[in-house]
C-alpha cells in the first residue's frame, strides 16, 4: 500500500472504527469478540483497499465482511464469552433492555445476523438476502424464528423470576 | 412497547465498547502479519517442491533454441508531456486508444490518444483536454453505422461519441464493460450492498436492459470476450455461508450477452484462488487459479466452461497472474517481468517476452482482444508490449 493509499484508508479507519464498534457489538452481543470482528474486517478490507475503494462504498464492504465472518466457521471455533444472568430483577411489564441483550446473546449466530441487519442496519429482507447470500424467503423465516425465540426466552425468564 | 421497536432500541443505544491502543496500528500490524504468512508459505513450498521441477526448468530456461525471449527495444511513443496511461484498447490489430491522464487548469484531466500503427505513434482523439471526471478503463465498440463508439469508466462514466466526450454520469459503479460483435455491448454494475447486475444495450444507445441480476453477495466481477461469447466471473468471498472462501462463479453469454447460463462454480479448488480467465477459440475457456500454498496452475474447458480438465502446474518460480489464449492459438501467462508461452495445452512453456528492468512485483495485464494481444506491464514507466502473431513476436512502447 503506498503512502496516499494508505492515508485515505487511515483516515477511513479512523473515521469509521467507532460505529463498526457498535455494529459488531451489536453482532456478537460481546464487546471482546466485537473488537476481534472488526479487526478481522478492517485487515481484509485493507489488504484489497484499491479494489473496495473503486466499489464506492467502503464502509458497507467492511460491515458485510462483518456479517458473513460473524457467522462463519472461524468464529465458531472462539470460545463464547457468557454473562452471568443477573441474581435477581424486579418484575416488569416488558422485559429489560439487559434481559433482551442477554438473551439475544442466546440465539444462534445466523438469527442473530439476521435480526442485526433488519433492526439494527434497517435493511430490507431482499437487502439482507444479498449481504449474506441467501433467499429472501430465508431471511423471513430466520428472523420470524429469530423474534419467537426472543419471546420465548424472555417468557421463560419471566416465569422463572416470577 | 413492541418487542420489535424494543430490540432496535437496545441495538442503537447499547455502550461502545473502549477498546485501548490506536486502532489504525493494530489493523497494518495485522495486515503485516497476513502477508508475512502468505510468504512464509509460498517459500517453504517453492523450497520444497523447486527440485522436482528441475525438468520444467530446464525446458524453461534452454529449451529449443529455435526462439528466444525478445530483447526489447522500447520505442518513445509521441504522448503528451505528463501523460500518464491507465488503460489501452485495441479494435483491430493496428488501431487502438489509450486513455490515462495530464495536467490541465484543474489538476489531471482525462485524455484520450488513438493510434493506426499499434503502439508506435499516437495522436490527441479529442482537443482540447476538458475534465470529464475520474475514469480507469476504457473500450471501443463499432455502432451499426460503422463508428466507433467509446466508453470510459471507473468511477465516473463519459462516452465518446462524434468526437467529444458526452458525460452520463459523474459516478456510476461500473466494473466491467465489453463489447460484442454483434453491435451490443455489455456492462457490469456493482450494487452498493453486494452483488452484480448485468446489463446489455445497443452500441451508442444509452438505453440499457438488465439481461442478468446476480445476487449473491459478490465483491467483484470481471468479463472476458472472443466474438459472440462473453464470459462474466464473479467472485465472492462467501465468509461462512459455505465451508468455501474466495469462491468464483463463470456464467457465459454466446449471443453477445443477451442471455446467459451458469458454468462452472469455483472453476479452481477449494485450496486455491481464482486469478484469471481468457476464452479461446471456438468453446476453450482458459482459467489460471493459484495454489494457496504458492505456485499456480492451468485448466481447460473445451465445452463453454461446463467441465474443466485436470490442472496443469505452472513454473514453480513463476508468480502467474494472467493467462491469454490468442485466437491465433497457444496460451500466454504473464506474472512478474515475463510472459511465458505453450503451444502443446500446458504440457513445456517458453519465456516469450521479459522486462528485466522491473520489480518482480510488477503490476501487469494481458488481454487479448481483435487479435491483438497486450501486455502490459510496470507503472511508471510502463512497458506495453503488442503481438498480433500469439505471442511469436512483439513490439515494445514504453509511456513516460
Amino acid at each position: 500500500m503506498d503512502a496516499a493509499t494508505a492515508e485515505v484508508f487511515d483516515a477511513f479507519v479512523r473515521a469509521r472504527h467507532s460505529a463498526l464498534l457498535r455494529y459488531g457489538t451489536a453482532l456478537t452481543g460481546d464487546p471482546h469478540s466485537a473488537a476481534d470482528l472488526v479487526q478481522d474486517a478492517l485487515e481484509r478490507t485493507g489488504l484489497a483497499w484499491s479494489r473496495v475503494q473503486q466499489q464506492g462504498d467502503p464502509e458497507g464492504y467492511v460491515r458485510r465482511v462483518m456479517a458473513n465472518r460473524n457467522i462463519s466457521t472461524w468464529r465458531k471455533l472462539r470460545r463464547e464469552r457468557l454473562t452471568d444472568a443477573p441474581p435477581e430483577r424486579v418484575h416488569e411489564d416488558r422485559p429489560t433492555d439487559d434481559v433482551l441483550w442477554d438473551v439475544l446473546a442466546t440465539l444462534p449466530r445466523r438469527q442473530r445476523t439476521v435480526l442485526v441487519l433488519r433492526y439494527y442496519e434497517d435493511l430490507s429482507e431482499a437487502e439482507i438476502a444479498r449481504v449474506l447470500g441467501i433467499a429472501p424467503g430465508t431471511v423471513k423465516s430466520q428472523a420470524s424464528k429469530g423474534i419467537a425465540a426472543l419471546r420465548a426466552a424472555i417468557g421463560k425468564r419471566e416465569r422463572l423470576w416470577s | 412497547m413492541e418487542l420489535e421497536d424494543q430490540l432496535r432500541q437496545v441495538l442503537l443505544e447499547r455502550p461502545v465498547p473502549d477498546v485501548p491502543g490506536d486502532p489504525v496500528a493494530a489493523v497494518h500490524a495485522g495486515m503485516r502479519r497476513r502477508v508475512r504468512r502468505k510468504r512464509l508459505q509460498y517459500v517453504g513450498a517453492a523450497a520444497g517442491v523447486l527440485a522436482l521441477w528441475g525438468g520444467a526448468l530446464a525446458v524453461l530456461h534452454t529449451g529449443p533454441t529455435a526462439t528466444q525471449p525478445q530483447v526489447p527495444v522500447h520505442t518513445v511513443v509521441n504522448v503528451p508531456n505528463g501523460f500518464q496511461i491507465r488503460d489501452l484498447t485495441f479494435v483491430s490489430t493496428t488501431r487502438g486508444y489509450g486513455i490515462g491522464t495530464v495536467p490541465c487548469a484543474t489538476g489531471r484531466c482525462t485524455e484520450l490518444l488513438q493510434t493506426d500503427t499499434g503502439t508506435q505513434e499516437w495522436e490527441q482523439a479529442i482537443t482540447p483536454v476538458v475534465p470529464v471526471g475520474d475514469v480507469s478503463q476504457v473500450r471501443f465498440a463499432q455502432d451499426t453505422g460503422g463508428d466507433e463508439i467509446g466508453y470510459a469508466f471507473g468511477p465516473a462514466y463519459v462516452v465518446f461519441k462524434d468526437g467529444a466526450w458526452h458525460r452520463e454520469a459523474t459516478w456510476l459503479p461500473v466494473e466491467a464493460l465489453e463489447a460484442a460483435r454483434a453491435g451490443t455491448v455489455v456492462r457490469v454494475l456493482a450494487r452498493p450492498h453486494g452483488g452484480h447486475v448485468v446489463q446489455q444495450s445497443t452500441v451508442g444507445s444509452s438505453d440499457w436492459k438488465t439481461v442478468l441480476d446476480v445476487l449473491a453477495p459478490t465483491y467483484h466481477a470481471l468479463l472476458r470476450r472472443q466474438g459472440q461469447r462473453i464470459a462474466l466471473v464473479t467472485f465472492d468471498n462467501n465468509q461462512g455461508v459455505t465451508s468455501e472462501d474466495d469462491v468464483s462463479d463463470v456464467r457465459l453469454s454466446t449471443d453477445g450477452g443477451t442471455t446467459w447460463t451458469k458454468a462452472a462454480h469455483n472453476p479452481c479448488d477449494a485450496h486455491s484462488y481464482f486469478r484469471s480467465l481468457s476464452l479461446g477459440r471456438g468453446t476453450s475457456m482458459l482459467v489460471l487459479c493459484a495454489h494457496r500454498a504458492g505456485g499456480s496452475f492451468v485448466r481447460v474447458s473445451d465445452d463453454n466452461g461446463a467441465t474443466f480438465g485436470s490442472p496443469l502446474d505452472l513454473p514453480r518460480e513463476l508468480d502467474a497472474t494472467q493467462v491469454s489464449a490468442p485466437a491465433g492459438g497457444g496460451w500466454l501467462v504473464a506474472g512478474g517481468r515475463a510472459v511465458l508461452s505453450s503451444t502443446d495445452r500446458g504440457r513445456t512453456w517458453k519465456r516469450v517476452a521479459v522486462e528485466e528492468g522491473l520489480d518482480e512485483q510488477a503490476p501487469g495485464f494481458l488481454d487479448n482482444s481483435n487479435a491483438t494481444t497486450v501486455w502490459w506491464v510496470g507503472a511508471d514507466p510502463r512497458y506495453v508490449w503488442r503481438s498480433t502473431d500469439a505471442g511469436a513476436t512483439w513490439s515494445v512502447a514504453r509511456f513516460r
